[in-house]
């Protein structure tokens, strides 16, 4: 069985070929913008540049070197992914699972619940697609995306474990955002826009691993990772394109202490993304707005003979540690992480030795989970999350700062699943309160919003053998206080398009609601999944005096996976 | 019964013999005995093809996986097994002055479950029959590189820029040479850029047969447009032809070739293609930018002794452009057949080889870029091109006195079509278009107009080479172990119909005078073709005493050029090219080498025979409001700029180094120092010229008549017009000294990790003989300006450029999973330019009168008052120091081996997209990110379920 799982699916016959054929040839990817996404990683998974989820198993995508780092997304709302039952393994507890720390890596892959698998793997090819009204300035209006996954875990040698995924995708925008970075929607208050939503195609590659062992009673481990983009539009007489480089490295330790299974680790990341785009407007011109917090952007015409070259250089430092405990049958664990992140964003070659914008954050973030088998054939899960943000930002035509802000996002996640029979159930549910306070001391304006989405989705299977159907559904009403930001005078035209929709999608009482149905067939010693989901997500109320978008937002996608391996 | 006595003594006789030969096998000869097994199940394999690199010693395992080299020479040796649907394993090993050394040799399904994997180029290769420093790429290493041409594979070799995979722009390879960005122009300074470098001499051999640039015209000359994309005219040979997924071996003399190889200054790459019965492979890669599909596939045919394969290629690179999307396509194929006839013959090596082997190859390929129009950006404009050939080899061998007669012929028919539109403006502008000297009333070209244009070219090479070859074991002590003699002779022309426009409305952008005129269309079948010869004798020498050994490798070759393109017509040029290498080994873990050569290089065709330059002077131009008013003449002079002169441009090449193999314990290293010397590199001179310039009266000129007016003949007058002929001279010195060095750090067994590091310093100069008369609008005004009596002219400057690339290779495996990653660094070190130029007053080298007579200044005379007026700041070039910062760019990949021996591979070139490095005004721009997905399928293991 080791033997297997660690050749992958070396030796998995012509199908799996085939099915890598189809994966490589057929790009993907999941065309979700930034998300509402609790830090534990059991709703969507974040990734570099918060534009994409990785389909298969929710859980199995926080570990990830290549997380946002001392950054909170502000994300479309989206309804939970729910357990998938069938999507891959049950949930593993640990530092390595909820935080990425590679010190324990290997011993919480491999020690396991009763039942689970020392390895797993999956091929997934999935599509997917969103469109509607219900979206920011920035985002992307209609999208469709194919994906290839490929990711999964296998013992190495009698004392390492290995993990990986790689992800390549295509996306296809029949109108992009205002936006010229990937995913706009995160701390920095920098954006570079321009008055045009070209046609875009973006292509994507991820490749991210890690590599643990136990020595000597310590646990140590290194994960890495790197992404790469591209996009650029297409059939509109005018280039904008861009590329995205995100480089991403935690090197962690951990140390068994003689007591009560006592654990305590250490981890540090490294990341340093950089972005670059660049716009032609020929033979259109275009005007180039630089979003600078709440001031009105200044238009820049854009002609052939005046391209713009931005690039934005990311870095971000963490450094954790972990503790972890066996109390009462139950398993705890604690991760705090405290970082530092320095953003600067570079406009044409002549200023590339100085940066134009700058903005400087630092904060913590703090797990706290707890899992423990109930019975033979149940298992609960629950973490609690805090992330704290706070960042300057200063410009390049002004001393000093410009604005400031405090983040804060808090979350309570749980997840639920038991076994009788043929049946199976999960259910995962929770709580997420964010909030974001802004200040912007250049036109003296200030926005505290404060948003709170809680979520609960369930499933429920039923298995034949080793086939298996599965029908869920989950729900994420979002609540939103202190109140919708005054519109700004009417001469500030640039801001009530770009800027006002943002804030009132934010201010909006919404919710999101998703069914999926999922199917398991064995074929030979493999899994074939294949699996469907819908999505909406509307306002409860049409509020547009304050620019807020109306409408709904519906999304959908299609995957079949092959998997080998992990009990369920 | 005494039939039966007779048959049993023989029998008797054969064991004794068969005992005694065995005995002596056993304990005389050296050999290298062993058995090959699969790897994992350890189970024996049959079939294996076993042999020593180098030497023509081969082998097959039996049934029980065993197999006997005899009279392998004693030393340091590869053995390579192969066999169809494994991985190829090479091992190392030291084969005593007498007796066995065992190995046994597992083989993997994939290269990718090899402890050893082989990524980069061979640090110990020696191309085939060859002592010079080389780089040798086995198919492991092709596999592994991330390339879509031969370009990308080439960047193994130390020293080489890494470059972005794709078809953007023709392929190039400066070898052994610093290239700049720029190009040579008109004796530049710029230059030299890698196409010409590589036209400076880079042999590319093809599946043994050379292949040749030297008859492509597409260009429009030296005073016309620079053809945009796709055309390697005035460089070397454009690699994107040759797909990357096609290649079994490819080795790169980069130091001094055998005699046998000709045509060169710089060095000489040999590649062969995956000819042989193999089973089909699909191999597909996919980038934002690329895709490309490609299948490789032999089969045996009515006996194991004839083998058809078949390869496909078919590529696709989309180029982002500010105003035009492009597209690059590719499409290559192959079909080769091998036929073997008669009995083994036994060479003087002990190895036997049928009495007839034909090869023959029919290759294929098409390179095609579009740029259409977009209406909606730039009316009119789109460029196109289309390049296509078919070449047919031959290579016979038959047994012959010991030795083997080989009779090489290949044709290589190739048809190219170059068509752009721009929109040109430009003011109203007296032309004329007469096609020969004479005098004529011109017309007006004004305004925008769409300036299209359309080359096409047909370059025909028919090349055949005969040569003997004597190859044996020379033994111990001293002995001839190659002896080689051959000749060769090659024909190139061009049978395209040529350079075509509409001559009333001309696509060349360069502005009119009054004098230069507009180039005019030509036809390229009227170009003479290039005609070349060749005599070479070659011999190995080889001395031995035990595991020590030394070797020579001595030869000449007599290169020439035949006048009027045909063979009976005379010599034009020659060269007598010795050539000498040896090598060394004092001890096992030691080689010491170094060699001498002179090599040779034919000029292109286009420069034997440059087109024609016209020159249109303007004897009226009486421009009125009134268009039916107006009235120009003009006096066409047509002068042919072709130099008599130009012959085979010559380089002296000398070499050292030394190689140290510790295995995989202590490491290896090789250094390699090198002094390259081209000497009569083609490139262009500036002569001055005079020209008369006719001035008329004019009669009816009346305004408000409508009519144009009257020349009145003869002429009022002439006077004296300088002009300047561009031609190509054996004027260019490329000098470039280094040192390359490939390091292979000892293997970390515990992290499964090994570090390979090779780079090169080199320094490269370049001069001509040219003259710098200053910029365009300095000379405009001299041409035009009857009050200018002369201007000073300077020697051309010089540039001398230093630069060091150090390439870390850094490759983890993990043979369990099936997963190598290959991390690569590249760095840039030590990054200088500097431009030799005097800039004072008194830096003139002369001066130019208006008679077109160039009058030398002394030195010492420069001072005098009477060149007070040519005692000005040099115009143009200032000479001086450029440095970059060092700098540095990584590239990753990932691949993961799939069932039945396949293999998918994650690349990112550039994976930090580091983009920009000032220092002062310079800047250097990589190339930018560039990722994507290979696929690999063997599907003979894939219909065998893996």
């Amino acid at each position: 069985m080791m033997a297997r799982h660690a050749r992958w699916f070396c030796g998995a016959g012509p199908a799996a070929t085939a099915l890598a054929v189809l994966a490589a040839l057929v790009a993907c990817v999941s065309a979700v913008r930034a998300q509402d996404a609790p830090p534990g990683g059991w709703s969507r998974a974040h990734d570099s540049n918060g534009a994409a989820t990785v389909a298969g198993p929710a859980w199995f995508a926080a570990w990830t070197p290549l997380r946002p780092s001392i950054d909170i997304a502000r994300g479309l709302l989206r309804a939970p992914l729910g357990p998938g039952l069938l999507a891959g393994p049950s949930p593993r507890a640990g530092a390595f699972g909820v935080a990425g720390a590679p010190g324990a890596l290997a011993r919480d892959l491999r020690l396991g619940a009763p039942g689970d698998s020392t390895g797993w793997s999956e091929l997934r090819l999935q599509r997917a697609g969103e469109s509607g009204a219900f979206r920011r300035p920035l985002d992307v209006a209609d999208a469709t995306v194919t994906q290839g996954t490929g990711q999964g875990w296998a013992p190495v040698g009698r004392r390492g474990v290995a993990v990986g995924r790689f992800v390549v995708d295509r996306e296809w925008h029949d109108a992009a955002g205002y936006a010229q970075r990937v995913a706009p929607y995160w701390s920095s208050p920098f954006i570079v826009t321009d008055s045009t939503t070209p046609p875009t195609q973006r292509t994507r590659v991820r490749l991210e691993g890690a590599l643990g062992a136990e020595l000597a009673g310590f646990g140590v481990g290194v994960a890495a990772g790197l992404e790469s983009r591209e996009h650029t539009s297409v059939n509109v007489p005018l280039r904008r394109s861009g590329r995205a480089a995100t480089p991403g490295l935690v090197v962690g330790v951990e140390r068994v202490l003689p007591w009560a299974g006592v654990r305590v680790g250490g981890f540090h990341t490294w990341s340093e993304a950089n972005e670059t785009t660049v716009l032609n407007a020929a033979p259109l011109p275009t005007i180039l707005y630089q979003l600078r917090g709440y001031d009105e952007p200044f238009g820049f015409l854009v002609t052939e003979s005046t391209p713009v070259f931005v690039r934005n250089d990311r870095r971000a430092t963490v450094t954790g540690g972990t503790l972890e405990a066996t109390v009462l049958g139950t398993r705890l664990v604690a991760v705090h992480e405290r970082g530092r992140r320095a953003e600067d964003q570079y406009q044409n070659l002549v200023s590339r030795v100085r940066a134009t914008e700058r903005w400087r954050g630092g904060g913590s973030t703090t797990h706290l989970q707890a899992s423990r088998p109930l019975g033979a054939s149940a298992r609960a899960l629950l973490v609690g999350s805090r992330q704290v943000l706070t960042g300057t930002a200063s410009r390049a035509d002004l001393t000093g700062v410009a604005m400031d802000g405090q983040d804060e996002l808090l979350a309570l996640e749980g997840d639920l699943r038991a076994s009788r029979g043929r049946w199976s159930a999960g259910v995962l549910g929770g709580v997420q309160r964010r909030r974001h306070d802004r200040f912007d001391y250049v036109v003296a304006r200030r926005t505290a919003l404060a948003v709170v989405t809680p979520f609960l989705g369930g499933e429920l299977a039923r298995s034949a053998g080793r086939a298996a159907v599965a029908v869920g559904a989950s729900r994420a009403p979002r609540r939103a206080t202190g109140g919708s930001p005054p519109l700004p005078p009417r001469d500030q035209p640039t801001y009530r398009r770009l800027v006002q929709p943002e804030l009132a999608y934010e201010a909006a009482q919404s919710q999101a609601v998703a069914g999926w149905l999922s199917a398991r067939v064995p074929v030979a010693d493999q899994l074939l999944v294949v699996s469907a989901r819908a999505e909406r997500a509307t306002p409860r109320e049409q509020v547009t005096a304050r620019l807020q978008p109306s409408g709904e937002r519906t999304a959908w996608s299609v995957g079949v996976g092959w998997q080998r391996g992990g009990a369920r | 019964m005494p039939a039966s006595r007779l048959s049993r003594a023989c029998l008797a006789l054969l064991a004794v013999l068969a005992c005694a030969a065995r005995a002596t096998a056993q304990t005389g000869e050296p050999r290298v005995e062993g058995t090959v097994r699969l790897r994992g199940s350890d189970a024996p394999l049959a079939g294996a093809t076993v042999t020593v690199e180098g030497t023509a010693l081969q082998a097959r395992t039996d049934t029980t996986g065993r197999f006997v080299l005899l009279r392998v020479p004693p030393g340091p040796q590869v053995v390579a097994v192969r066999r169809l649907g494994y991985a190829v394993s090479r091992t190392a090993v030291t084969v005593p002055a007498a007796g066995a050394v065992t190995i046994t040799v597992r083989m993997a399904r994939s290269s990718l479950q090899l402890d050893q994997l082989v990524v980069t180029a061979d640090r110990t290769g020696r191309a085939t029959g060859e002592l010079g420093t080389a780089s040798v790429m086995d198919r492991d290493a092709i596999a592994n590189q991330v390339a879509s041409s031969l370009a990308g594979v080439l960047e193994l070799v130390p020293g080489v820029p890494l470059q972005p995979p794709g078809l953007d722009a023709p392929g190039q390879f400066s070898l052994r040479a610093l290239a700049q960005s720029g190009s040579v122009g008109v004796g530049g300074v710029s230059g030299p850029g890698a196409a010409e470098i590589g036209a400076a001499g880079t042999l590319i051999v093809l599946d043994g047969v050379p292949l040749s640039n030297n008859a492509n015209l597409q260009t429009v000359g030296v005073r016309g447009e620079v053809v945009p994309q796709a055309s390697a005219a005035g460089g070397g040979v454009d690699l994107r032809r040759i797909p990357a997924t096609t290649l079994e071996r490819v080795e790169v003399i980069r130091g001094i070739p055998s005699a046998r190889w000709g045509d060169l200054t710089q060095g000489a790459i040999i590649v062969d293609t995956r000819a042989a019965a193999a089973a089909p492979e699909f191999a597909g890669r996919m980038d934002p930018r690329t895709g490309e599909g490609n299948l490789v596939g032999g089969r045996s045919l009515a006996s194991a002794r004839q083998a058809l394969t078949v390869t496909g290629n078919l590529a696709e690179t989309r180029n982002l452009r500010t105003l035009s999307s492009a597209t690059t396509l590719r499409g290559a194929g192959q079909v080769a057949h091998r036929l073997q006839m008669g009995a083994l013959r036994p060479l003087a090596t002990g190895s036997g080889v049928p009495r007839l082997t034909a090869d023959t190859r029919v290759d294929w390929w098409r390179l095609r870029f579009d740029s259409p129009e977009r209406p909606d950006v730039e009316p009119g404009r789109n460029s196109f091109q289309d390049d296509w050939g078919v070449r047919l080899a031959e290579r016979a061998r038959v047994v012959l006195a010991g030795g083997v007669l080989e009779w090489t012929a290949a044709y290589d028919h190739q048809q190219q079509a170059t068509r752009e539109t721009r929109r040109m403006s430009r003011p109203t502008t007296p032309f004329t278009q007469r096609l020969d000297s004479g005098f004529a009333l011109g017309t007006y070209v004004e305004g925008n107009y769409l300036g299209a244009y359309e080359l096409l070219g047909a370059p025909r090479l028919l090349f055949s080479r005969l040569e003997w070859e004597l190859t044996r074991f020379p033994g111990s002590g001293l002995g001839v172990a190659q002896l080689r003699v051959g000749g060769e002779a090659r024909r190139e022309w061009n049978a395209g119909e040529g350079y075509r426009f509409e001559i009333s409305r001309p696509p060349q952008t360069s502005p009119f005078n009054g004098t230069v005129g507009f180039d005019r269309p030509r036809d390229f079948r009227d170009v003479p073709a290039l005609a070349t010869s060749a005599l070479y004798a070659d011999s190995r020498l080889s001395a031995r005493r035990g595991v020590r050994f030394a070797e020579v490798q001595a030869g000449v070759r007599l290169e020439a050029l035949h006048e009027g393109g045909g063979f009976a017509q005379g010599v034009r040029s020659a060269q007598l090219q010795p050539r000498l290498t040896g090598q060394a080994a004092p001890w096992p873990w030691l080689r010491l080498r170094a060699g001498y050569g002179v090599v040779s290089k034919a000029p292109a065709v286009s420069q034997l025979s440059p087109a024609r330059q016209f020159y249109d002077l303007v004897n009226v131009n009486r421009f009125t409001p009134d268009p039916r008013e107006r009235l120009s003449a003009l006096t066409t002079y047509v002068r042919d700029v072709r130099n008599p002169a130009l012959g085979l441009s010559r380089a002296s090449k000398r070499e050292a180094g030394l190689e140290l193999d510790g295995g995989a314990r202590w490491g290896a290293l090789a250094v390699t120092w090198f002094d390259d010397r081209i000497r009569g590199a083609v490139t262009l001179r500036r002569d001055p010229d005079l020209l008369q310039r006719a001035r008329y009266a004019l009669a009816d000129t009346g305004r408000g008549t409508g009519q144009p007016g009257r020349v009145v003949q003869p002429p009022l007058f002439f006077e004296p017009v300088p002009v300047f002929l561009d031609r190509f001279v054996n004027g260019g010195r490329l000098d470039t000294r280094g040192v390359e060095f490939t390091a292979q750090l000892p293997v970390i067994p515990a992290l499964r990790t090994r570090v390979e590091v090779s780079g090169a310093r080199l320094e490269t100069g370049f001069a001509t003989d040219d003259r710098d008369f200053g910029p365009t609008s300095r000379l405009n005004d001299f041409q035009v300006d009857t009050a200018i009596r002369r201007v000073a002219y300077f020697d051309r400057a010089s540039t001398r450029s230093l630069r060091s690339i150090v390439t870390w290779r850094v490759v983890h495996h993990q043979p369990e999973l099936g997963f190598v990653i290959t991390a690569t660094v590249q760095q840039r070190l030590g990054d200088e330019r500097r431009v030799l130029s005097r800039s004072d007053s008194t830096a003139f080298a002369g001066y130019i009168t208006r008679a077109g007579v160039l009058v030398p200044v002394p030195e010492s005379r420069r001072l005098d008052p009477e060149f007070a007026d040519l005692r000005r700041l040099r115009p143009s070039i200032a000479g001086g120091v450029n440095r970059l910062p060092d700098d540095w760019l990584a590239s990753l990949q990932v691949a993961k081996s799939l069932p039945g021996g396949g293999r998918l591979n994650f690349y990112v070139f550039n994976a930090l997209d580091r983009l920009i490095s000032f220092s002062g005004s310079s800047v250097r721009a990589r190339p930018s990110t560039r990722f994507g997905v290979e696929l690999t399928i063997p599907t003979a293991s894939w219909r065998r379920g893996g």
